[in-house]
């Protein structure tokens, strides 16, 4: 019965019905021929979004939309274009690079690509690059948000494991620096394999400091909210917060740019964005709910681990599981239904707790960007105005560096726990 | 009859534990007549989604803090009340729901609501943590503490002297590392299970709270079982209760001597921790705060 | 149906705004006043429930419901025909069974309420019952042209 609703969904999905609507009909048909009470349906979509780390979604889609309505993004824009707009693809390093600096504020995919990725996307067609590589970008960049301290999917982790969640963190900072590297190498060999385009010649000193002081003050705005994160000022889903109002704030005071007009159609663009993106989170938890009531991720994963006893091949076979859980599931409920079935025999086989977990985000991160559920695909889409096909194909080649990464978390453990170790020592 | 038994515990914790073991008690009890799954870590939703999904039967069973069930009827709350408990076996006395006056009180306002308290789980006493040493409510003065966002914790908060400050269980860490919060309290169980010897240095051995959790059932599956099932349940999960104490006293000494290791220090009233001084506070506390408690801490004080 | 429109756009903006102050607000007692707000998380997360069920009568409205329509888009017109219609009748039969049950869960949960705060639970089982109840309104309007029904794009 749980297959049948797993694959219902799939068919749904590729024939076009609105995600919503193709996770809700086979789940509200489950509901019904299991002879559940119907209430579980409205509880379960309402509760799905009573969780305070969301609240960075809307929070940073609203930033995204006033720094892009108030003008903010064309200086940050332009003074990235002038610093690197002599690099092959030069917007695209940016992209990428702003992601591992946003990281350090956002514990969340969703909202790195909700907020950077809007900003990130329209300087990069307003440039004359494709939206549909824009978007491939903006997705894969925002994989480094939840392994880059602060990181909500590894405290979750980290508190069903009973994984030192500090470890956790620490562990995830040399990853993050590594796929950093390998995405903007990517962005190069794309950009100069398909002449994107660039600026004519370099900048003149005077040009980049010209360009920096109108963008500074927005520039400033991630050491800002790291800073009053570690001084323990506020706490990162409130950062988020106080993002938007120091972006309202720089915006109407200091650039004097901000109009009521401004104010009122970025919340409403964002409404409507959170709304399309998170009634999709909702739904999606009905499904996980089924998908935990019938033990399916479960079964599956225990018949896949009874292959081997082999440290290295059970990892690999717990990439291969969390991928396609990732697939189907978001990563809280992933990591909540698989995590305690695959930790105990893998920790118990050898494999290091610390690098398992990171291994575990790092795969759920980019079943974001698979489909059928993958969530960060959606949003992108949604922001960028392109096809999930068009965009699926951009992304292809980052995968490249994304599986690569993953590569080196499964195979080097020494790799991602040299800084804890430093700094346990 | 096949139920669906879920809770929130982590992977290691006593309550984890105890529903593995009551799933399994209750299958050989009934002869296999009830099966119980048992979904830990959150599985089926949070603390107000699991128990929401009890009184309409999505869920059948599940556990959690007494103060959990207070949105349906408020003197649940008096189970977790501080300072209230003379030790465990007292504590599993007061809320044996076949013998307790007070509990049983309280159930048949539960039974109402749709959801019936058949058992509960000793989970162990709850301590202070800090990141400075803690020995009287003073060193508290006007510092945030982390208050669970129900008014028993502020109110308790309060008498220990702190500003209660609500803290997101998802962000905790952080905030305990940054110093949103400069201390929490909980069971030693999730303290040494969410490694928060890290971000905390210091331990205050307050035993403040005797973290007994209830074991709720829908009153409707409850009822549609037959009598044999019932007292048989009520069996395995009275005696699992009582492996739940001995497990917890057993490995209290055993995480104390653990979080030692990991570098905490341990204040003890050895130490100079004035745990009188935090009893006569907070009850006090509680006392104004709560003035419907007053019958029902007779009734709990009067359980021998 | 214009000035259903304004109404509801007022109130997400309004929602919006609630989920920024409040947080905000909450850092500022905390720091400036050491005055902590209990409920300012649950507060938060409430109105964010709010927020993605009012709104989504308007993102109905606007076609911008997340498809990936491409495999359909390939299909010969007359099976595309089919499924746009299924697709119709799906949305609004979903919508509207979902509104019922969540009436259905309004009337049983009266007298429950949030751990915190007390708010009311039906304030949010509301939110939920409009977001179904106004999609299948907005639905059942676009039945004979869908918005996105034809579009290949995801949006
Ligand atoms: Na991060
Ligand atoms: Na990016």
């Amino acid at each position: 019965m749980g297959f049948l609703v797993v694959i219902a969904f799939l068919s749904l999905f590729v024939l076009g019905f609105p995600v919503v609507y193709a996770i809700l009909l086979p789940s509200i048909l489950y509901v019904l021929i299991e002879g559940l009470p119907l209430g579980l349906l409205s509880q379960r979509i309402t509760y799905a979004l009573d969780s305070f780390p969301l609240v960075a979604v809307p929070l940073f889609i609203f930033v995204g939309n006033l720094m892009n309505l108030s003008g903010i993004t064309d200086r940050i824009f332009h003074f990235a274009y002038t610093l690197v707009g002599r690099v092959p693809g030069g917007l695209a390093q940016v992209n990428v690079f702003g992601s591992l600096v946003f990281s350090g504020m956002s514990g969340a995919a969703l909202a790195d690509i909700g907020g950077l990725g809007r900003i990130e996307i329209d300087a990069m067609k307003k440039r004359g690059f494709d939206p549909a590589f824009a978007g491939a970008v903006t997705a894969a960049s925002a994989t480094l948000g939840p392994i880059f301290p602060p990181s909500i999917p590894l405290i979750v982790y980290g508190s069903v494991t009973s994984v030192s969640i500090v470890q956790l963190l620490i562990a995830g900072i040399m990853p993050a620096l590594l796929c950093t590297a390998m995405l903007m190498l990517t962005v190069l060999v794309v950009a100069t394999r398909h002449r994107h385009p660039r600026a004519e010649r370099w900048p003149s000193p005077m040009e980049i400091v010209k360009a920096l002081l109108p963008a500074l003050p927005a520039i400033i705005a991630p050491a800002l909210m790291v800073g009053g994160m570690t001084a323990g000022t506020f706490t990162p889903t409130e950062a988020a917060a106080i993002t938007a109002v120091y972006v309202i704030f720089i915006s109407g005071v200091l650039y004097r740019e901000l109009t009521f007009a401004h104010l009122w159609n970025s919340a409403l663009l964002t409404a409507r964005s959170c709304s399309a993106i998170l009634i999709i989170v909702a739904s999606a938890a009905l499904f996980g709910w089924i998908l935990a009531v019938e033990q399916i991720p479960q079964t599956f994963a225990a018949s896949l681990l009874a292959l081997s006893n082999d440290p290295l091949t059970l990892l690999f076979i717990a990439n291969l599981i969390f991928f396609i859980a990732g697939m189907f599931l978001d990563s809280t409920t992933a990591t909540l239904l698989l995590v305690p079935i695959i930790a105990p025999p893998l920790v118990l086989a050898g494999v290091d707790p610390v690098q398992l977990g990171i291994v575990t985000i790092f795969n759920l991160m980019m079943g974001l960007l698979t489909p059928p559920m993958g969530l960060s695909l959606f949003l992108v889409s949604d922001i960028a105005k392109v096809s999930i096909r068009r965009l699926l194909r951009a992304l292809l080649p980052f995968y490249v560096p994304l599986l690569a990464t993953l590569a080196v978390l499964t195979f080097a453990k020494d790799f991602t726990l040299w800084l804890p170790r430093l700094i346990a020592q | 009859a096949e139920l669906r038994y879920a809770h929130v515990g982590a992977e290691g914790d006593i309550q984890t534990i105890y529903a593995a073991a009551a799933a399994e008690g209750i299958k050989t009890a009934t002869n296999g007549e009830v099966t119980v799954t048992v979904y830990p870590a959150s599985q089926l939703g949070g603390v107000a989604e699991m128990v929401d999904g009890v009184r309409m039967g999505s869920i059948s069973m599940g556990h959690h803090d007494f103060a959990s069930l207070a949105r349906l009827v408020p003197e649940v709350a008096v189970f977790n009340a501080p300072f209230i408990y003379r030790d465990g076996a007292h504590a599993l006395a007061a809320t044996d729901p076949a013998t307790s006056p007070a509990l049983q009180a309280v159930n048949d306002k539960l039974v109402a609501q749709g959801i019936r308290i058949i058992g509960r789980i000793y989970r162990g006493d709850r301590h202070i943590s800090s990141n400075f040493p803690v020995r009287t409510p003073a060193d508290l003065a006007g510092k945030p503490f982390r208050a669970v966002p129900l008014e028993l914790w502020v109110s308790m908060v309060k008498g220990f002297g702190a500003i209660p400050t609500p803290v997101e269980v998802a962000e905790l860490p952080t905030a305990l590392m940054t110093g949103v919060v400069v201390g929490q309290e909980n069971p030693l169980t999730m303290i040494a299970s969410n490694n928060l010897n890290e971000v905390q240095s210091h331990l205050s051995m307050t035993g403040h709270m005797r973290a007994v959790l209830a074991v709720f059932i829908n009153e409707e599956i409850w009822q549609g079982l037959t009598e044999a099932q019932r007292s048989s349940i009520t069996k395995v999960l009275d005696d699992e209760a009582k492996k739940s104490l001995q497990m917890a006293t057993e490995s209290e000494v055993k995480l104390v001597a653990d979080l030692k290791g990991r570098g905490m220090t341990v204040l003890t009233e050895a130490d100079g921790l004035d745990v009188a001084a935090f009893r006569e506070k907070v009850s006090a506390q509680i006392k104004q705060d709560f003035p419907a408690f007053e019958a029902p801490l007779a009734q709990i004080a009067a359980v021998k | 149906m214009r000035l259903l429109e304004r109404v509801l756009t007022v109130i997400c903006v309004c929602l919006m705004a609630g989920i920024v102050i409040v947080p905000t607000t909450q850092v500022i007692l905390r720091n400036v006043f050491t005055l902590p707000f209990i409920g300012a998380e649950e507060l938060t997360r409430f109105l964010l429930i709010c927020l993605v069920f009012v709104s989504y009568p308007l993102v109905v409205q606007n076609g911008e419901n997340i498809v990936m329509g491409e495999i359909k888009a390939a299909l010969p017109k007359r099976l595309r025909g089919i499924i746009n219609v299924s697709i119709s009748i799906t949305a609004v039969a979903i919508s509207l069974f979902l509104a019922w049950v969540t009436v259905t869960s309004i009337s049983k949960n009266l007298l429950n309420a949030t751990p915190t705060l007390s708010i009311p639970f039906w304030i949010f089982l509301g939110a939920t019952f409009f977001g179904f109840a106004g999609a299948a309104v907005v639905h059942l309007v676009h039945l004979r042209k869908p918005p996105q029904a034809d579009t290949n794009i995801a949006v």
